[in-house]
């Protein structure tokens, strides 16, 4: 890999696969055996990507207030509730059966609580609120309210806004707001995420070679 | 269907049920395709050996993983008499 004086990035992938862990490991093809929805048989699972890390925006460079609304949409179906509940796992048949749902006092299959990780992860793939992402990315608390159920058919969109950052014992926080909104502008799940991340996109680089990056 | 909770049903100092999760490699993995969180610092042993971002030389279990525990407590608690959680 090499970096140039302007941070552009260069890594010649037949040569040097993350120095072929990948392929030692096979720790993709695992994740693979997963991959039952329509969305996961579409999404990337390599974080780790050279083409996806020089997009992701680095600790040093948010912007507090900067507000922006993701371009990719989340359409929710079944199979995605479904496949979030058994990934947990969760096997309470609310997340699996609409008659049992409708007949517990629900107007619909119930989304896991938590449904909206994977509505993030799925949509936030670059720029503006790609820290998610970040190899080395920590999450010390997020405080999440819920607003609405999210209902199969519903077209979900992503706001967010960086709300803090700060420096604390070495260690490089931020803080944003995300709001899920549906087709008909109603919000759905409001969160408030923190995360600990690494400094800049040399601090990140580091960590896609495997070094240890946090307190660069 | 079970009881419907009420305000008035509910009292300070109630126990809920407990519950109780294994977790492995592959349960992780799991918990990765399902969220499309494939942070490698929970996917890629191999690279959490040199990254250690915890300090650890292994991978560690999503923090909404850990999450879904308390989540899970609640919903088999409230979700089938009709409750929704508002606020985590």
């Amino acid at each position: 890999m090499v970096v140039d004086q302007d941070g552009n990035i260069a890594i010649d992938f037949v040569k040097c696969r993350y120095n072929d862990w990948e392929v030692k490991m096979g720790y993709l093809e695992e994740m693979a055996k997963y991959h039952k929805t329509q969305k996961q048989k579409q999404f990337g699972s390599d974080f780790l990507k050279a083409e996806e890390v020089k997009d992701y925006e680095f600790w040093d460079k948010i912007e507090i207030g900067e507000e922006s609304e993701v371009p990719v949409k989340f359409e929710v179906k079944a199979e995605d509730m479904m496949a979030y509940a058994e990934g947990v796992p969760d096997d309470n048949p609310l997340f699996y059966d609409e008659a049992y749902a409708k007949k517990c006092g629900h107007d619909g299959l119930v989304a896991h609580p938590l449904f909206g990780t994977q509505v993030a992860f799925f949509v936030l793939r670059k720029g503006h609120g790609s820290w998610i992402r970040t190899p080395g990315a920590r999450n010390p608390g997020q405080i999440i309210e819920w607003h609405d159920p999210i209902r199969v058919g519903d077209i979900l969109t992503m706001k967010l806004r960086g709300y803090d950052k700060w420096i604390k014992r070495g260690k490089y926080y931020m803080r944003y707001l995300r709001e899920v909104y549906d087709q008909n502008g109603k919000l759905k799940i409001r969160g408030y995420g923190t995360l600990i991340l690494p400094k800049t996109k040399e601090d990140v680089l580091r960590f896609v070679r495997g070094e240890h990056a946090l307190e660069a | 269907m079970a009881k419907k909770l009420t305000f008035e049903s509910v009292n300070c100092g109630d126990v809920l049920p407990e519950v109780k999760q294994h977790i492995d490699q592959e349960t992780i993995w799991k918990h990765a395709a399902g969220s499309f969180d494939y942070n490698p610092v929970h996917t890629n042993p191999e690279w959490c050996k040199t990254a250690q971002v915890f300090g650890l030389p292994v991978p560690v279990q999503h923090g909404n993983q850990t999450m879904s525990l308390m989540c899970k407590v609640i919903t088999n608690w409230a979700y089938p008499v009709g409750g929704r959680m508002m606020r985590m």
